[in-house]
């Protein structure tokens, strides 16, 4: 690999750890979420200094070109992340379900508390 | 014996005055009370004003979670409120309260669920197309065969229960439709289930949330079909082992 392409990729992975630094600092991303990330970053930076490993991981598997190799891993690691979210939303959901049935019933007890000091003072 | 009406209503601004004043048709006396709430499911219409205007008893739901999770809400309401009976009434209309003190009979009895049913001894005059009765005989069948018992409207929403019954529904209630698939749940786990035959009335304001357009029935019948396959596969007896 050219030293360029070596440059440009590291750059490119180095803007991402430190954005995703960045979204965690301003709470926008959980911790354990910006972990996974960082994992795929350092996955990443160590291919672009030891480009071999691609090489024998698709011999091993059988392979032939390397670039089907990555677009393969690359869809099963992005299903694998929107599965994640989508179990991510229910869980979600259901929280926000529970939140909103609850704050209702409070609501009501609430009210019905205060309807009934309201008659208590007018007798 | 304290008993509680949960009637599920979102934008039923034109029915639920005349749905709330139907529960004096019940004619319950002696060791009865009746109470009931309504849920209002976000609402966009004025039924949260309505509610307030004629100081009725509602739970108003900051954010609409569907009708599951409404009726749910009654079901945690009754449990938390220490109700003896929870019965589902429709907030728009269709449900006869004439039938509750029936419905109640049943509970008495010992069964733990009770399904006021459209179907049963063909009483009915509910106006049902054929299509419809098709999918509900389908959904059925469905049921027969998983948890191993007939029940002739799987759909009804007018059902009451007991203790027992409101506990696991306050703890787990299925979300979009709910009915089916929560009857299959119950049967697997084991509780007794009753049907007694009831009038329906058709609606007489709004529209039903099935008609509105061609695919959303089919998408019902088989988000409905799944679900009732999953609950019976996967729901095991009350107090069974877990292997």
């Amino acid at each position: 690999m050219s030293n360029n392409l070596t440059i440009s990729l590291l750059v490119i992975c180095i803007l991402g750890f430190l954005f995703i630094l960045w979204a965690v600092k301003k709470k926008e991303m959980l911790f354990k979420h910006a972990l996974l990330w960082w994992f795929l970053d350092i996955v990443l930076i160590v291919l672009i200094f030891i480009p071999d490993i691609l090489r024998f991981i698709a011999d091993l598997m059988g392979i032939e070109t390397i670039s089907n190799m990555i677009f393969l891993f690359g869809f099963i690691i992005v299903l694998g992340i929107i599965l994640l979210l989508t179990m991510l939303v229910a869980e979600q959901k259901s929280q926000i379900t529970t939140l909103s049935q609850e704050v209702g019933i409070l609501e009501n007890k609430v009210r019905g508390l205060e309807n009934g000091n309201h008659k208590k003072a007018n007798r | 014996m304290k008993i509680l009406v949960i009637i599920p209503a979102y934008n039923e601004s034109l029915n639920i005055i005349r749905t709330v004043n139907s529960l004096k048709d019940a004619k319950l006396e002696g060791k009865y009370t009746l109470d009931y709430v309504i849920v209002n499911d976000g609402s966009v219409d004025n039924t949260k004003e309505i509610c307030r205007e004629n100081n009725f008893n509602v739970i108003n739901l900051p954010v609409n979670l569907g009708i599951g999770g409404a009726v749910q809400t009654g079901y945690k309401y009754a449990h938390y409120n220490h109700y003896d009976v929870a019965i589902q009434y429709d907030g728009d209309g269709q449900h006869d309260a004439t039938y509750i003190k029936d419905l109640i009979k049943e509970i008495e009895v010992g069964y733990d669920i009770v399904i006021g049913s459209r179907f049963v001894k063909e009483l009915s005059e509910f106006k049902s197309t054929f299509i419809r009765r098709c999918g509900i005989n389908f959904l059925s069948f469905l049921i027969r065969l998983l948890a191993g018992k007939k029940i002739y409207d799987p759909t009804s929403g007018f059902r009451a229960c007991n203790t027992k019954v409101i506990e696991e529904f306050a703890k787990d209630y299925p979300t979009d439709f709910p009915e089916p698939d929560s009857i299959t749940k119950i049967i697997k786990k084991g509780y007794h289930v009753s049907e007694i035959p009831v009038k329906m009335k058709p609606r007489t304001d709004g529209v039903s949330s099935l008609t509105t357009n061609i695919f959303k029935p089919a998408y019902y019948m088989i988000k409905v079909s799944v679900a009732i396959i999953i609950a019976g596969v996967t729901t095991r007896k009350v107090g069974a082992k877990n292997e």
